[in-house]
């Protein structure tokens, strides 16, 4: 009964934040089938696991792709389903199973940054189309424009070089907060981290992004 | 001035927040799910052991736990029922005693 609507109340959240969940699994439908299939799993049917990677890969592969660089998506799913299967035992049910691999794809994206923090990593500059792209938003005088230019490679590439240069935790909170819309509770939900942490974090990370923008204008 | 530069940033804030979300899904390699069902044929068994020793662990935690309690109730009970001879001396020790002012 509790189980119940502690589900219902966060389907309900879920249903709100259409970045993180995917609109082609259809998860009210998919609980009872996940429920059956996570048995079938825990029983000892390890082929079964398949029915589940088909069935939320394309959600999880949204996640990453906007997180990690578009070489590494394929290795970072990866690891996040085989991270999925060896933590099985730690789901509990209390949440679907969607929104706890969504959680195991955030954190999996945020340790990727982490380890690369002592490789040095050089941030090229902007190039002359990004500074272009850049002062054409600028000038853009109606959000259409606006949206329009969001659309570009450069748009994409701009983001990535500003987001390079943020910590692994201010990158992974901007993320959610800013660019995706989770509130702080999801947010702290979604990577295992404390209210005020994520608070104070998406903070001083959007100061960060402003900064860095504001620098190189 | 300050208006102006924060309603730039502001401009620019929302194009990369819509960039952010119009990034394509990408699409993963064909026999990647084999692959990754491979990896976890091969961690099965090694799952499976680490839940076998994370349940001896608690088990092992749990006997552990349950025999100090039971020790504890039995020497609080023990001490409680048994004649208490060392309360005695210290209640015959004050009675004789004489208090500093007396």
């Amino acid at each position: 009964m509790c189980a119940r609507a502690v589900r219902t109340s966060t389907l309900g959240v879920l249903e709100m934040q259409p970045s993180m969940t995917d609109e082609t699994v259809p998860v009210l439908k998919t609980i009872s089938d996940d429920e059956d299939l996570l048995r079938r799993i825990r029983r000892g049917e390890i082929d079964r696991f398949v029915d589940l990677i088909d069935r939320y890969k394309d959600h999880v592969t949204r996640i990453i792709g906007r997180r990690v660089p578009a070489d590494r998506v394929d290795e970072t799913a990866h690891e996040v389903f085989v991270r999925a299967y060896v933590g099985l035992a730690q789901f509990s049910g209390l949440v679907p199973f969607g929104h706890w691999v969504a959680s195991i794809a955030v954190r999996t994206c945020y340790d990727f940054w982490r380890t690369r923090k002592g490789e040095e990593v050089p941030v090229s500059a902007l190039t002359t189309e990004h500074q272009q792209w850049i002062e054409q938003v600028l000038a853009s005088r109606s959000d259409d424009h606006c949206s329009e230019q969001a659309h570009r490679r450069e748009a994409a590439e701009v983001l990535e070089w500003a987001l390079a240069q943020l910590s692994p935790e201010n990158r992974a909170v901007l993320t959610l907060v800013h660019l995706e819309g989770h509130s702080i509770r999801e947010t702290a939900q979604l990577l295992g981290w404390s209210l005020i942490n994520v608070k104070v974090r998406a903070h001083r990370a959007r100061q960060a992004l402003r900064r860095i923008l504001i620098d190189n204008h | 001035m300050m208006a102006s530069n924060d309603e730039t940033i502001a401009k620019l804030e929302r194009a990369l927040i819509e960039a952010h979300r119009a990034r394509p899904t990408p699409l993963l390699r064909p026999g990647w799910t084999e692959q990754v069902m491979q990896d976890i044929r091969h961690a099965a068994p090694q799952a499976e052991s680490e839940d076998g020793v994370e349940c001896l662990i608690w088990r092992t935690a749990g006997i552990a736990a349950t025999i100090v309690l039971i020790a504890t109730v039995s020497w609080a009970v023990w001490s409680w029922t048994s004649p208490n001879e060392g309360m005695g001396l210290l209640i015959e020790e004050l009675e004789v005693t004489p208090l500093v002012f007396d």
